[in-house]
């Protein structure tokens, strides 16, 4: 068959759609391969096909993508796991022998990661800085009061005349 | 040239590079699902099985364009889908009202009914040729329309 019969026989619109047989489809890439003309005119139909293909364009619901972006996360990094989860699973798991000391942590992330006991020690130092303040401030006022009475008392004193004993 | 006349890379690596497909080439992939799979709910279900899955990280692209690889992929996936789904198949078709409009009938037949282009053309009571023929008649037609 002539290469311009071929290019209108539909065989190749049939092949790059995937339309054809195994058998077919092998003698259609034999004929690719062997004439470069061919080849030439695959690439262009290809295109051709695509952009008639591209006027029935329908946008996807914008879900779908988020859907995908999470499926195709990469699962590089695994979680961090503190000295505590660390001990133990060195005691059940022999595997654990053979691992570095290092710790694979997330390099994007930009948080400090602490551990969970620190929580209760800030709340704690907090509670008690408050407990501080408030007796701090009580025991000012306590004692500027205490400072005026006494400078009031002695005022008193000294206004009062003194008598002479008989 | 157009957008989908240009050759992509044959190759995609990352995950990242799915999602830029899917940004590129999720519309048309899309529209060749719904055309196959008319129900939105399962047409998602196979586009996410299409840009999620390794297929696409391994498809052969033998004329660089990511397009038409995108295309086929899209359609295997969806005529699996509705396989899969016990869609059922039209069962009759009258050879005389199809010969009326034979590269729409054939190309409707081939590329969303999945028959193949013997079956066709046993169907239809034509020759693989005449088929053939019809699915490029079909292209041209698309193409001037």
């Amino acid at each position: 068959m002539k290469t311009s019969e071929y290019q209108t026989s539909g065989i190749l619109e049939a092949y790059l759609l995937d339309l054809v047989s195994e058998t077919d489809r092998r003698d259609v890439e034999q004929m690719i391969s062997t004439h470069p003309e061919l080849q030439q005119y695959v690439v262009q139909l290809s295109g051709q096909l695509a952009a008639q293909f591209g006027q029935g364009l329908v946008p996807p619901p914008p879900s779908l993508r988020e859907q995908i972006a999470l499926r195709t996360e990469p699962q590089a990094v695994k979680p961090y796991e503190g000295p505590y989860e660390r001990r133990s699973n060195q005691q059940t798991n022999d595997a654990h022998k053979d691992k570095s000391d290092y710790v694979d942590v997330q390099v994007s992330n930009t948080h400090i990661q602490v551990h969970k006991y620190w929580r209760p020690a800030f709340i704690a130092v907090f509670i008690l800085s408050k407990i501080f303040l408030v007796f701090g401030l009580y025991y000012y006022f306590k004692a500027q009061s205490q400072a005026d009475e006494i400078q009031r008392l002695n005022q008193q004193m000294q206004q009062t005349p003194v008598t002479a004993p008989r | 040239m157009n957008e989908w006349e240009r050759a992509t890379p044959s190759v995609i690596t990352k995950p990242t590079e799915q999602l830029a497909l899917y940004d590129r080439y999720g519309s048309i992939a899309y529209g060749v699902i719904l055309q196959i799979l008319p129900q939105a709910p399962q047409a998602q279900e196979v586009m996410l099985d299409l840009f999620t899955s390794t297929d696409l990280l391994k498809v052969p692209n033998p004329t660089g364009n990511m397009a038409l690889t995108i295309i086929r992929l899209a359609r295997a996936k969806a005529l699996e889908a509705k396989s899969r789904l016990g869609v059922p198949l039209p069962s009759t078709v009258d050879p005389d009202t199809a010969k009326a409009n034979l590269p729409d009938t054939v190309f409707n037949l081939s590329f969303r009914q999945g028959y193949s282009i013997e079956a066709i053309a046993e169907k239809l009571q034509l020759t693989k040729a005449e088929v053939l023929k019809a699915i490029h008649d079909y292209s041209i037609a698309f193409r001037q329309a």
